[in-house]
């Protein structure tokens, strides 16, 4: 008999996923540093949407829902795509989720797992998740990229040149979830082209739709009808409605690719939390006023971070999308080590863009995660530290 | 539509078929079911409370991809106190989105493409997505009536191979509602250290035993807790599969492995239920008993109807269903369900919903009240004796 043993672990975890720290909330070392790093999400829920989430538990909605989700949640879900898209989805088109991701995940292992030389093409910067998740299924990754002065801009050219050669999937943003910038109309047409000529499955993550700045309309696919029938579309409650701890999101879309996608779902997790459904509902289809609130108070924080920063001549880069702003540290002569050092003598973490790829190098990514007034004194340290 | 036709358009792969069922069912009025596995007791007043508390609260942002530290400090105690094991809150357990995703989450953290694991036939059979995703292999152990669907350790130990990973087995069981024994789970746990085996414990039930059954956590036992995962929940414990909380006890390296896979598939477990599941385990469990009391009459009623129908089964010492033996109808319960559904109005799996071979089983939930049940049964009593007269 073994006198010690160590459980084995499969060999994916090791090669595909970021070691850990079990999950747990980084600490600040000291009560006077500003975290901005984290994911911007605003926590407070309206009384609306918390009053629906309490009675749906009075009325027992506390067991399991229709496997897809519930009904008049997928309706909803169905008519605001539909309304953003110029579509004609019903409700058994729609699947709700346990947030975003779960969306993206069953999107990316439908596509990519089991397929022999499957690839993904995504953009550059991104999130380091969909890596990992493109790496658990099997699949090489090919970045397109963009360029912190072409204000992270999808170009068609630059998709291109990484569709040569195939992809099983394409991975579009929109808002992009880490740039916050939308695709641009003008290119969309030349990204339809390329979709049709390469044929892969296009997965439009379109989170944060309604974390626009005023006066920045949503991506539609009515700019590139072509892409309809190829894409899956996926969004989440989490940053649009302030859910994210309720773990609502969806993927839209009909056909083969949906059906599997369905499948994996309820494979998963069966359905999705129903209180949280019910949250989502509320939200969705309850006063929007909130929402358009919520667009100008982040305008103002933008406003009011970059401020310090424009007046030292410290280049931010443009955003369609809260809650981030990029600075552009190459030609204020720093990098990324340095900036990062120096900031946090100055009590800020930010992030290192090359957290998120090689496009982001020699960029740093802040949360507009204080109050405008807040914020306006982090700017002001922010410039004062990297102007040195 | 014929019972031929009937039996062409029903899927064949255990969770088509009973999809195909429920959707048929959705189609149909005044079905009583007794297919899906979701507890129709309500979930108890202070487990509302607590989630509507941490609504007022504000606590309402995401939580650590291995979930709340005071859940997770809760499920510790839970295990100390209930099952004798003692885990690290922080570093040994994560909170899941349900106990299907743990079922998910602990086949990509241990099996790699290839990899055999054990598995009692019949089955969960949410345990073949699970494994086939992981790139596994599942290697059927059989289990029968004769003897309660109990899990024979010898008839494990016969179908290990060098690439055998991991024996899994739902004690109590779904679909059988049979325990494995005491005395048979402490052999298993020879057979895993003697060959160097994971073993993987799907306790969901352990909280629904009847008469004398007892349930016995195999890493409680000695030398066991370094090579066991232990999966549990709140779902059918407290009458709460809406608000998708599972857990899993394990070896830190693996907890850890699959803290990283749930925070890249879907960041963490809904928050509120999280709260509300503290207040679960930290709460008054005499709730749980007065379900179990629940449960444990309704199993007596149906046990009575099925014997009455010439249904026969395995004792079923636990959980939530009874699988019932129908080969004396004659019917393969495929059609047999397709004929209680639609002539009965009453939704029960078949047993091919849980493994190819079981076309003479039916998986029958306990969970709808007395009155109903009586009905359900008065209805496929009705069906087999319009069957049986228009046999003669």
């Amino acid at each position: 008999m073994p006198t010690s043993y160590r459980m084995p672990v499969a060999e994916r975890v090791g090669r595909c996923l970021s070691p850990g720290l079990n999950g747990d909330r980084r600490r600040l070392a000291s009560p006077d540093q500003l975290d901005l790093s984290g994911d911007g999400v605003v926590q407070s829920v309206p009384p609306h949407v918390i009053q629906a989430a309490k009675d749906a538990l009075d009325a027992g909605e506390t067991h399991y829902t229709s496997r897809t989700g519930v009904p008049a949640l997928r309706a909803a879900v169905a008519a605001d795509v539909n309304a953003r898209h110029g579509l004609d989805l019903g409700a058994e088109d729609v699947v709700i989720t346990s947030g975003g991701l779960e969306a993206t995940f069953a999107a990316l292992w439908i596509g990519l797992a089991n397929e022999d030389g499957a690839r993904l093409v995504c953009a550059d910067p991104n999130s380091p998740a969909i890596a990992q998740l493109a790496c658990l299924a099997g699949a090489d990754v090919r970045r397109f990229s963009t360029n912190p002065d072409d204000g992270f801009l999808v170009r068609a050219d630059a998709v291109r040149d990484a569709l040569a050669g195939g992809a099983r999937m394409l991975m579009l943003s929109s808002p992009d979830a880490v740039t916050g910038v939308s695709l641009p109309v003008d290119e969309l047409a030349g990204i339809a082209d390329l979709a049709e000529e390469h044929d892969p499955i296009v997965v439009l993550n379109e989170a944060g739709v309604r974390c626009t700045y005023p006066g920045r309309p949503p991506t539609s696919l009515r700019d590139a009808p072509s892409l309809t029938n190829r894409t899956v579309i996926v969004g989440s409650f989490s940053r649009d409605y302030r859910l994210a701890g309720w773990r609502v999101g969806y993927f839209a879309a009909r056909g083969e690719v949906f059906a599997r996608m369905r499948s994996l779902k309820v494979a998963l997790s069966i359905c999705s939390t129903a209180v949280s459904q019910f949250a989502a509902l509320a939200a969705i289809t309850g006063p929007q006023d909130w929402i358009e609130a919520q667009r100008d108070e982040f305008a103002q924080r933008r406003a009011a971070f970059t401020a310090s920063l424009e007046r030292a001549h410290i280049r931010v880069v443009p955003a369609d999308a809260f809650p981030y702003v990029w600075v552009d540290l190459r030609p204020f002569g720093l990098d990324e080590p340095a900036a990062l050092s120096r900031l946090a003598a100055a009590g800020i973490t930010p992030r290192g863009g090359s957290e998120f790829g090689r496009a982001g190098a020699g960029c740093l990514r802040f949360t507009l995660a204080l109050p405008p007034d807040d914020l306006a004194a982090a700017g002001a340290r922010v410039a004062a530290a990297l102007a040195g | 539509m014929t019972t031929a036709s009937a039996n062409e358009a029903i899927p064949r792969t255990p969770s088509e078929l009973r999809d195909a069922l429920m959707d048929l069912a959705a189609t149909m009025s005044d079905v009583i079911s007794l297919g899906l596995g979701d507890p129709d007791l309500a979930t108890p007043p202070h487990i509302i409370a607590a989630a509507k508390g941490a609504m007022d609260r504000g606590d309402l942002g995401l939580t650590p991809p291995a979930g709340l530290p005071e859940l997770r400090r809760a499920i510790a105690a839970k295990l100390h106190r209930e099952n004798g094991i003692d885990v690290d809150p922080m570093r040994e357990v994560i909170v899941t989105t349900g106990g299907q995703e743990a079922l998910f989450l602990i086949m990509a953290a241990i099996i790699d493409p290839g990899d055999e694991i054990l598995v009692p036939d019949p089955r969960y059979s949410s345990y073949d997505d699970a494994i086939e995703m992981a790139g596994g292999r599942m290697v059927f152990v059989p289990s029968d009536e004769a003897h309660d669907f109990d899990l024979d350790p010898a008839e494990v130990e016969a179908r290990i191979t060098p690439r055998t990973r991991a024996i899994l087995y739902v004690s109590p069981s779904n679909p059988t509602a049979g325990m494995v024994s005491p005395s048979n789970i402490r052999r298993i746990a020879q057979i895993a250290q003697d060959h160097d085996l994971v073993v993987i414990s799907d306790e969901i039930y352990e909280h629904y035993v009847y008469d004398d059954a007892e349930h016995l956590s195999i890493a409680s036992l000695p030398g066991m807790k370094e090579r066991t995962i232990t999966v549990n929940g709140a779902s059918k414990t407290f009458a709460m599969t809406g608000f998708r909380i599972g857990y899993v006890a394990g070896p830190a390296h693996v907890v850890d492995a699959m803290v990283r896979l749930k925070a890249v598939i879907n960041v963490a477990a809904p928050t509120i239920s999280q709260w509300a599941v503290v207040a679960a385990l930290n709460g008054p469990q005499e709730c749980v008993e007065e379900m179990r009391q629940t449960y444990a009459a309704r199993r007596s009623l149906l046990l009575a109807a099925l014997d009455r129908m010439g249904f026969t089964y395995g004792a079923p010492r636990g959980a939530l269903y009874v699988w019932a033996n129908s080969a004396s109808t004659g019917i393969p319960s495929t059609e047999l369900s397709y004929r209680f559904l639609t002539e009965g109005r009453v939704l029960i799996f078949p047993g091919t919903g849980f493994g190819g071979q079981w076309f003479d089983y039916m998986r029958i939930t306990l969970l709808q009240p007395i009155d109903i049940l009586e009905e359900a049964a008065r209805r496929m009593e009705d069906v087999i004796a319009r069957y049986r007269k228009g046999a003669e």
